[in-house]
């Protein structure tokens, strides 16, 4: 009777059950919705974090200062952990005790600086390989010896404009700058450059080059591993060009996000930015403001594309500008030309992005490190002093699913010997190495005479004293005879062998865990805390969403924003229920008191509100959920697209395809229905006050 | 044996600082198996009367007893079945709930009750809608039925319990003379049938004619109490 009563009032006033419904069924909607949303995308972010470079647990030293993440805290700076005193006996106990371990990998994040040098020092490198090379077109060096000339001719203004005009320089300096440039101009100077190229070649880059204010500074996040077994156990690490570093080989893979973006000529980079927007977010020159300033920013950047074009460069790029854009007019020379090309619209940028990278990026430098090339690095160790260490390119990769991520795209690889070095570390093993290398080096360059040492220095690109923007300090030698010994042993390092087991048995910052199943992480990681403590292994483990620091915490945040959201929705939606179930009671003060006249308890009126909340909060929220499940199912097979690149990092690819577990819509139900009957208690109380001789009072 | 005792009982309503008396010092005793009415104008405190008697409401002096329970001493839920057991309602606006059909609201009091299986409950509904005269209209609701029909509900409600005292505020105030008179007629037949106790306020003297003893109210004081007409008839 109770129900039959309940649902006929209901029945009986459609108009607000319905309305009170709605309510009920979006709130439940949402929440299926929502927490699938927050479901999924944290098993997407899981998976793609623990798979591509974190793994399932992570363990660092015990006495770190700071906490540990891998991906930062979200400020700046690089958080002291500590370091793993020997990876190599670690990974034995830890692998011998827990079975369940498929395998482990020395890792440590660290960062350091390379600079590309100007126009001129890249040009200067060009002819220095020309000069190594017999089969150097002798046509191409003339062009390239008339471009170093046009840069050097242009340095003078640039020095005055920049460094002169900005009180950066001295008098006594200026002078002797003056000087120097004077001498470099003079036609005299170019008179016989074939025949012994070296000395005029240290001339220009240790006095002119440093004139030049324009200067690139590569901030470069890598982090030590033992490459192959990383590329093993992360089946995400994807090798885009070149190849991985070969087992017992030292070196780095770039990663391709920091190639496309860091790596690349910026006027390019700007312009395939402009690309993606137009092409992925539908923007217009017309409406967006951003489009239009990366177009300005490039026509303000023509001075270095000038720079970087060589005479001959510069008079076939003018040709086929002539071609796109008619006939020069009067005047008008290839730097108004250029800019007037950078200046882009929505009529003309898909037709002048494709000229770029046909005609002008050929004739510039696209990108300032190719694969193959040896470049050198240089980091801060632990001491406070900075080391170098000449550094191979074996090639890009990208974590995929984080192509697009300025985060986890930052992340070079690199072998765990030249990590060491960089970071400090010298292990007893690697002290020994050293000692054997120095002596053998040392009885080298007792036979090398005093124009190869000069070769050997020019050859390792050693930078002057300051740069301009003077964060690294560059050792100056103090002789010849130690610079050749130096650069030796750089170049010497990045091609010596250095085998698994020397990899691992040393230092590192942490490890990465990754398991055979990573459901066990929850129970290992104590066991592993447990067992550290208990063997003095001076470890401790932490699961990924820790690891990742900040963003392992993006999926917390999601989940509290969207559970703050539903929550908002569900207190309103009890608001509602509570005055619709008043007014509800209000409206029938003479039925109720009829009902106590001929016999009903006071509970029995209380249970008729209550019935009547639950029997509409069931139907409804069954409703809603039944909605939510539906648009779940659906949105699990399209998949919800990234709206930008900082979602499709969250989403871990262009689409989040939503699962839902078995238990999430009962809960939903469960929760809705007696968030319901809690919104109906002040209903239900005001309406077992009614006293039956309401009845008698006639309306 | 007396069914309804009240000894001096004074009844008060404050209304704003002001106090109105509704009952002032009323006595009177009603005998099981009575046919009896209370008459009176407007205002002179019939209403309150039958409300003392059903107990939704308290005196403020003197005692009333309702099958011989003294009803200021006793606790909400014991009045509650006092209500249901004891007595049986017809309201001046008949009172029925509105989302449940004739068969629905009658069967309702004895759900209240939950001393009848369904087949038992099913016997007694059908009995006194048939004895209403509405066994033809089972599934109707209130909204589909006449005034009298309505009110007819009423009485098969009332009675479905087995109550031993029928109280009826003015059953008839609603209704045209005709049903009015075939209303009585009805809760009269019933009182004959079985000697169910009928107590109703009314001012149709019309109506009043059919009671065996009426007593007259006015200004909160019992003005007479006497043999009614169909008393003195018969």
């Amino acid at each position: 009777m109770l129900l039959k009563l309940a649902l006929r009032n209901l029945l009986a006033r459609r108009l607000r059950a319905l309305v009170v419904g709605s309510v009920v069924a979006f709130g439940s909607f949402l929440a299926v919705l929502g927490g699938s949303f927050v479901t999924s995308l944290t098993a997407s972010l899981r998976s793609s974090l623990t798979r591509s470079i974190v793994g399932d647990i992570q363990v660092y030293s015990d006495q770190a200062k700071d906490a540990f993440s891998l991906f930062g805290s979200g400020f700046s700076g690089m958080p002291d952990i500590g370091h793993i005193a020997n990876f190599l006996e670690l990974k034995k106990s830890l692998m011998a005790r827990f079975p369940e371990i498929r395998a482990m990998v020395p890792q440590g994040v660290n960062v350091a600086m390379y600079s590309a040098g100007n126009i001129l020092d890249v040009k200067l490198a060009e002819l220095r390989k020309s000069f190594a090379d017999p089969s150097y077109p002798a046509g191409k060096r003339r062009d390239l010896e008339a471009h170093l000339r046009a840069i050097v001719a242009a340095t003078g203004q640039n020095y005055r404009d920049n460094l002169v005009a900005n009180g950066l320089v001295g008098p006594k300096d200026e002078k002797k700058d003056e000087a120097n440039l004077a001498r470099a101009r003079n036609p005299a100077f170019w008179a016989g450059f074939d025949g012994n190229p070296d000395p005029k070649l240290e001339f220009l880059e240790n006095n002119i080059a440093p004139l030049i204010f324009e200067d690139h500074w590569l901030n470069l996040m890598y982090m030590g591993t033992i490459p192959h077994q990383m590329q093993e156990a992360f089946p995400q690490i994807q090798i885009v060009r070149g190849r991985m570093i070969p087992q017992g080989s030292r070196g780095i893979l770039i990663n391709e996000y920091v190639y496309q973006n860091a790596i690349k000529d910026q006027v390019a980079v700007r312009l395939d930015q402009m690309r993606d927007a137009i092409r992925d977010d539908h923007q217009t020159f017309a409406s967006s403001e951003a489009l239009r300033q990366k177009a300005s920013a490039n026509v303000s950047q023509v001075g270095d594309i000038l720079t970087e074009l060589s005479p001959s460069g510069a008079s076939g790029l003018e040709a086929d500008l002539n071609g796109l854009l008619g006939p020069a007019g009067e005047g008008r020379d290839l730097r108004s030309r250029l800019k007037l090309f950078f200046d882009m619209d929505d009529g003309n940028f898909q037709q002048r992005y494709g000229f770029f990278y046909r005609c002008v990026a050929p004739r510039i430098v696209l990108y300032r490190l190719k694969v193959g090339d040896v470049f050198p690095l240089t980091s801060y160790a632990q001491s406070g002093f900075s080391k170098s260490v000449n550094m191979k390119i074996w090639g890009t990769f990208r974590f995929s699913n984080f192509e697009h991520s300025p985060l986890a795209g930052v992340f070079n690889l690199m072998d765990m010997a030249s990590f060491r070095d960089l970071y400090g570390f010298i292990t007893p093993r690697r002290r020994a190495e050293q000692a054997a290398l120095e002596a053998q080096m040392l009885k080298e360059d007792s036979s090398l005479d005093e124009s190869q040492k000069d070769f050997a220095e020019l050859f390792t690109h050693k930078k002057r004293e300051a740069s301009p923007a003077g964060s690294v300090p560059a050792r100056v030698p103090e002789s010849r005879r130690e610079l050749a010994g130096d650069k030796a042993r750089q170049r010497a390092v990045y091609s010596q062998a250095v085998s698994d087991e020397a990899m691992e048995d040393g230092p590192c910052l942490n490890a990465a865990i990754v398991l055979k199943s990573p459901d066990q992480a929850g129970r290992l990681i104590p066991a592993i805390n447990a067992y550290s403590k208990s063997r003095g292994l001076g470890v401790r483990a932490v699961g990924w969403e820790q690891a990742s620091g900040v963003l392992g915490q993006i999926a917390g945040v999601v989940k509290w924003l969207l559970t703050g959201f539903i929550a908002i929705i569900f207190l309103v939606g009890a608001f509602i229920i509570q005055n619709a179930m008043f007014m509800a009671t209000m409206e029938r003060t003479v039925e109720i008191g009829t009902m106590r006249a001929i016999g009903a308890k006071r509970d029995f009126i209380q249970k008729l509100i209550f019935a009547e909340t639950a029997a509409l909060s069931i139907v409804f929220s069954a409703l809603g959920v039944a909605l939510g499940l539906a648009a779940v199912l659906w949105l699990g097979r399209v998949g919800i697209p990234a709206p930008n690149l900082q979602m499709s990092f969250l989403f871990s690819g262009s689409r989040l395809y939503l699962r839902v577990g078995p238990a999430m819509p009962l809960v939903v139900l469960a929760l809705t229905v007696l968030l319901s009957l809690g919104a109906s208690l002040y209903p239900a109380w005001r309406a077992n006050q009614v006293a039956p001789i309401r009845a008698m009072q006639h309306e | 044996m007396e069914i309804i005792r009240f000894e001096d009982v004074r009844k008060d309503y404050p209304l704003g600082k002001v106090v109105v008396p509704a009952l002032k010092g009323v006595s009177f005793g009603i005998q099981e198996g009575e046919f009896s009415a209370i008459a009176g104008p407007s205002g002179s405190g019939k209403t309150t009367l039958l409300n003392l008697i059903g107990c939704v409401d308290t005196a403020t002096s003197g005692k009333v007893e309702v099958a011989g329970r003294d009803t200021a001493s006793l606790s909400d839920s014991v009045l509650t079945g006092l209500r249901l057991n004891t007595l049986g309602f017809i309201f001046q606006s008949f009172n029925l709930i509105p989302v449940l059909d004739v068969y629905d609201n009658v069967e309702f009091p004895l759900l209240l009750k939950g001393d009848l299986e369904k087949a038992g409950r099913r016997a007694r509904v059908l009995k006194y809608v048939e004895k209403v005269g509405l066994k033809d209209h089972l599934r109707h609701r209130p909204n589909e039925l006449s005034g009298g029909q309505r009110q007819r509900v009423a009485i098969a409600r009332a009675l479905v319990s087995h109550p031993r005292l029928v109280l009826a505020d003015e059953p008839t105030a609603n209704l045209d003379s005709a049903t009015g008179e075939s209303i009585i007629a009805l809760m009269k037949a019933m009182n004959r049938e079985e000697n169910t106790t009928f107590l109703f306020s009314t001012h149709d003297q019309k109506i009043l004619s059919q009671a065996r003893r009426v007593i007259r109210l006015h200004d909160g004081r019992v003005e007479s109490d006497t043999a009614g007409e169909a008393a003195r008839a018969s």
